[in-house]
């Protein structure tokens, strides 16, 4: 049903996806709380909280019993796409692993079934179906590029899905019993954010290029960056977005970016095509005082031939969790489980898909927990709807309001940043910096989407 | 004036890349008159091989190349050969396409199994890190492309003087033109043949690895350079290495050049960049058309048509011929009868999911059963089916959804709408020959998937527009049988059009059609009558599908996907309704019983094995239902005691009209 050909357009999208969640609007919060201070919210990072709420009282729900609940992990394990999430399962399977060690959440201990979308829309359907209607399990995580697949099957069966929030139901009517476990939801106004705009003029940056995939989110994000590097004072000297996955001969655009005197690069697309601009346009002899890269951070990379030319160009880093490299409570919590349950070494930290991974796995932990022992579907959904100040214990740079149920109420849109150094990724700062949504930006990136 | 210049270098650089592709390409073609669909699963092999050498085994540069190009490259080429080339010396065109397609789907999974999934950043060429760069009026260039443009040189210039100018090269190009004259003269043809291949092995092998540091290390993106590249194997005729390098540098300048002139921001350079490769075929077509005649290797391509699906054509064969007979009823429809007994009960006995796979295995069928229409009874290989089954699910979700039609009256508007571009399709490239019907059929669906099923209105975020299902068939169960009835009626409309009048021009046209024309056929008449009718149940199909997600997903019908529908129709049989269903039931059940109950290391095997399953048609282009059908035949003749052998046999019609174009002088390989 599905192949490597297949998931070429799943790639494409999946671009989009990786931008998205690096930029799209982490939305849904009515907190007042700072994102700094979100740490000490109800949540904890290390699953935790066993036998913390009311006592089991047993459940008729699919793929729950008195000790144990079901849920399936929707990823890529085959295809184009599975090289990035190579260590997904590990991880959330390490998250799950240490809230057993602690009894599971109300004496039931949280058992993971793997299944593989095989990069494509088909895929993941075919993979959803066989997790609900075969292997009956309670609910679906979904670190998956391809989860637009099974969306609607899983809104009218009524499965709750966690996971990595990028395109598709994770943000539009009437799926709200999806939950985004990296960012809350996808704003699909696309409304942009004084942050890009902000870090590149305090770094520097005078003349910006941005380039994106000519796949509608994608788009739609390179427009809203565009709009907040205007906003801060810069010049867009070169906009390209006509970019297509797999792309990573630029000549062209560097001959382009060339003659537009541009100082700055932001490509939200994806990490060969980000690696490849930069090394492309230094070598064409670009001064490039400022890229922030949005899906290039892994501990692979300081070891690839490429590190040297970032680290010459003090290129960023962006994510939206709290990286490795800040010593946190959170995070240390987060190493010392995959540690112990996933073999990581002292010195490994987890990549882009480990990352999603225990992310999900943290969420659907939380769901169970303010859930409790009368542990349905539907009251998973609604109890998780009630959560309004979620930061994973503090591992995300943003808290999220899942009860205004993709309301996109304006609030704070913040990252934590690093740099490329001869010793490897260092901090720009322990605290993430944070920017406010543009009025009236949600029609300037994405009109058609709007309404 | 020097930005000009300025871009017009930096297009050449991208020109260099097609241009690496497309000479490989055709040199092969040159050497075994055989267009290699595999070219990029073979060159993503190496390179990944070569990748697993230098990066994760850490062997130099050097040893790395040695090993990858000069030794597993050609013994890439050599295995194939051996398992399934060397089978097709005597076949058409047609099959040598769908068997290289095989070899494209089974390839890329099989790589996955053997090296695995591992994040590659940045990809080592032949050039040493860190690589040097050179500047050439202000535009950098690295030694990874210089290294490219001296290859493409070298292989233009060493292959067109061997082939022109050797003994060698005269052998082979006579090998290609005649394998029984080159046994006449005393060559060894499977020895030349194992050599040309073990060099096309090489040659793929190295445009994989030379490319791999330009355009990253993806089978994904290393199909859709090499369908690039084929723009330019369309201009340069198939065999003309000069037009093909040349074509493919201009292809990269103009793409360099549009993005001077129009701001690469805009949304009219969002649907023109992708456009480029689809008018530069469209450009050539039209001039080619109207200078009107068809190159030799076309003519001598089509005229092998006979021999291709004649072989599978169901009269043909015994088994095939017996079921043809107009005796009683259960003969008749032998076959067909218990297969759709057991698709009919097949819901009832399932339960849970597997009552809706039955129902999407339905759905498949229909889509397969414009295969039936276009290549087997029109002998024409489309390589865009899936891409009007997307057109017809967008259609649909659009009437549907939008504006308030009944979902059957979308769906059948689906069909209709795709009925013109088919025409258009098919009336451009027929006159060229079925090869060209191939490559152009992949532009256009590359150009849909890359201009139109991405725009948001069809494509909202990846989720589709919502596709309702009829009220009376909401369920998993009403849907699989509305589908099955829906698969019925077009079946039984394929059926009614092989007794027609115009199914039997179809036929004579498949047949031979110097002997059809001879009779006064007007040949592209008839393949018109397919190609619409083929476009015309795939918009269908499209529409059922959709029914079946109850969403209109554009990436679901994505042209790279539409080779493994090709792939697992021809494997089990292109001329045959009852194939059709299996394959349509296979395609759906076969990942899900992988899914359900083997370890997730084989998920991709149904791809694989879809794949490898198409590479039987060298040995039998009936597939393997009408296989199995004649070993059931054979057996149950066994069983019974009946030793009497079977005759082919025709039926009335078809025996007259084979007859007719026999007597009129067509070549022995025509006649059935």
């Amino acid at each position: 049903m599905s192949s490597d050909l297949i998931g070429r357009r799943r790639a494409v999208a999946s671009i989009a996806v990786l931008a998205s969640v690096a930029l799209a609007a982490v939305g849904c919060s009515s907190s007042s709380k700072s994102p700094g201070a979100a740490s000490g919210s109800s949540n904890t990072t290390t699953p935790s909280g066993a036998n913390s709420s009311s006592k089991n009282s047993g459940s008729s729900a699919p793929g729950v019993t008195a000790t144990s609940v079901k849920v399936a992990l929707l990823t890529s394990l085959s295809g184009p796409i599975a090289p990035l999430y190579a260590n997904t399962v590990k991880a959330f399977e390490a998250a799950a692993d240490a809230q057993n060690a602690l009894g599971g959440v109300d004496g039931r201990h949280i058992q993971v079934v793997p299944e593989d979308d095989t990069s494509s829309v088909q895929g993941a359907l075919a993979a959803a179906q066989d997790a609900v209607g075969n292997k009956k399990v309670f609910a679906l995580a979904a670190v998956s590029t391809a989860t637009e697949g099974p969306t609607r099957y899983l809104w009218q069966q009524g499965v709750p899905v966690v996971g990595a929030s990028y395109e598709g139901g994770f943000g539009t009517q009437p799926y709200t019993n999806m939950f985004g476990a990296d960012t809350g939801s996808i704003d699909q106004h696309y409304p942009a954010y004084t942050q890009p705009g902000l870090f590149y003029k305090q770094h520097g940056a005078t003349n910006v290029a941005v380039l994106g995939f000519s796949d509608p989110g994608s788009t739609a994000t390179s427009k809203a960056a565009a709009f907040s590097m205007k906003q801060a004072g810069l010049k867009v000297g070169y906009e390209n977005l006509t970019l297509t996955y797999g792309d990573s001969n630029f000549s062209t655009q560097v001959v382009a970016m060339k003659n537009a005197g541009i100082d700055a690069i932001y490509a939200p697309t994806s990490n060969t095509t980000e690696l490849g601009l930069l090394q492309q346009a230094v070598q064409a002899g670009i001064k490039v005082k400022v890229m922030d890269q949005v899906t290039t951070y892994g501990p692979t990379l300081p070891s690839s031939s490429v590190w040297p030319i970032l680290v010459n160009s003090g290129t960023y880093f962006q994510i939206s969790w709290v990286p490795a490299q800040v010593k946190n409570p959170a995070s240390e919590a987060m190493l010392a489980n995959l540690q112990k349950y996933a073999g990581y070494k002292p010195t490994d930290f987890p990549d882009f898909g480990a990352m999603e991974g225990y992310l999900a796995a943290t969420l659907f932990i939380k769901g169970l927990q303010v859930t409790g022992g009368d542990l349905t579907r539907q009251n998973f959904i609604k109890s998780l709807r009630g959560v309004n100040n979620y930061n994973a214990g503090g591992l995300m740079a943003s808290t999220v309001n899942f009860s205004t149920i993709f309301g996109h109420d304006p609030n704070p849109q913040c990252y934590y940043f690093l740099q490329a150094q001869t010793s490897g990724f260092v901090p720009v700062s322990d605290q993430p910096i944070c920017g406010t949504q543009i009025p009236n930006s949600d029609q300037i990136a994405h009109p058609a989407s709007a309404g | 004036m020097s930005i000009v210049i300025q871009y017009v270098i930096a297009g050449l650089v991208l020109g260099g890349i097609y241009a690496i592709a497309s000479v490989s390409i055709v040199a092969t073609y040159l050497s075994t008159g055989i267009l290699n669909f595999a070219f990029a699963s073979e060159a993503y092999f190496v390179a990944r091989t070569y990748y697993f050498f230098h990066t994760q085994r850490r062997w130099s540069i050097a040893e790395a190349a040695v090993v990858s190009i000069l030794i597993v490259a050609p013994l890439v080429g050599a295995f194939f050969w051996a398992v399934l080339f060397r089978f097709l010396s005597g076949s058409s065109s047609l099959v040598k396409v769908v068997a290289t397609v095989g070899v494209s789907v089974a390839l890329p999974p099989i790589t996955q199994m053997i090296y695995g999934n591992r994040i590659i950043n940045t990809v080592p060429g032949l050039a040493p890190v860190p690589v040097h760069v050179f500047k050439i009026n202000n535009v950098a260039i690295t030694l990874d492309q210089v290294i490219v443009f001296a290859c493409v040189i070298l292989v233009m210039i060493i292959g067109g003087l061997f082939l022109r100018y050797t003994g060698a090269g005269l052998t082979v190009r006579g090998l290609v033109d005649s394998e029984a004259m080159t046994r006449l003269v005393g060559t060894n043809p499977q020895k030349v043949e194992l050599a040309v291949w073990a060099i096309g092995g090489f040659l793929s092998g190295l445009a994989g690895v030379l490319t791999a540091p330009i355009i990253g290390l993806d089978s994904s993106t290393f199909t859709v350079l090499i369908a690039g590249a084929f723009t330019a194997v369309v201009v340069g005729r198939l065999r003309n290495l000069g037009a093909a390098f040349g074509s493919a540098l201009l292809l990269g300048v103009a793409g360099s050049l549009i993005q001077k002139y129009i701001p690469p921001s805009s949304s009219l350079s969002q649907h023109i960049t992708p456009a480029i490769p689809f008018a530069f075929v469209l450009v050539f077509l039209i001039l080619y058309s109207i200078r009107g005649t068809r190159s030799a290797e076309d003519r001598r391509g089509l005229n092998e048509l006979a021999n291709t699906f004649a072989l599978g054509d169901d009269a043909t064969h015994p088994a095939a011929a017996a079921w043809s007979r107009p005796k009683a009823l259960s003969s008749k429809y032998g076959p067909l009868l218990p297969v759709l007994v057991v698709a009919s009960v097949l819901p009832l006995i399932l339960h849970g999911y597997w009552v809706a796979l039955a129902g999407e295995g339905f759905a498949y069928g229909i889509a397969f059963l414009s295969y039936t229409l276009i290549t087997g009874e029109g002998g024409v290989i489309s390589l865009c089916q899936i891409t009007y089954a997307g057109i017809g699910s967008i259609t649909t979700a659009q009437l549907a959804t939008n504006h308030g039609w009944p979902v059957l009256a979308a769906v059948i508007a689906g069909g209709l709408i795709t009925i013109p571009i088919g025409l258009i399709i098919g009336f451009l490239t027929l006159r060229l020959g079925d090869i060209y019907v191939a490559l152009v059929t992949l532009t256009f669906g590359l150009l849909m998937d890359n201009v139109v099923f991405n725009q948001n209105r069809y494509y909202q975020f990846g989720l589709g527009v919502n596709v309702p299902r009829p009220s009376f068939a909401q369920s998993d169960l009403g849907y699989a049988y509305l589908s099955l009835v829906a698969f019925c009626i077009v079946g039984l409309l394929i059926v009614n059009l092989r007794k027609s009048t115009t199914g039997l021009a179809v036929s004579a046209v498949r047949w031979s059609e110097p002997g059809a024309r001879t009779i006064g056929l007007n040949i592209v008449q008839m393949k018109l009558v397919v190609f619409a009718l083929g476009s015309f149940v795939a918009g269908i199909a499209g529409g059922f599908l959709s029914m079946y997600a109850q969403s209109s997903q554009t990436e679901a019908f994505a042209t790279f996907g539409g080779l493994v529908w090709l792939a697992i129709v021809v494997a089990n049989g292109v001329r045959n309704n009852v194939a059709a269903l299996v394959a349509g039931l296979s395609f759906s059940l076969l990942p899900a019983v992988v899914l359900a109950w083997f370890p997730h290391s084989l998920t991709q095997l149904p791809t694989a094995l879809f794949g490898l399953a198409a590479l039987g048609v060298a040995k039998d282009p009936s597939g393997f239902v009408s296989q199995t059908g004649r070993n059931l035949r054979a057996l149950g003749r066994r069983i019974l005691g009946s030793r009497s052998s079977v005759t082919p046999e025709l039926p009335p019609a078809e025996a007259q009209l084979s007859s007719a174009l026999s007597s009129v002088g067509s070549r022995g390989g025509d006649a059935p």
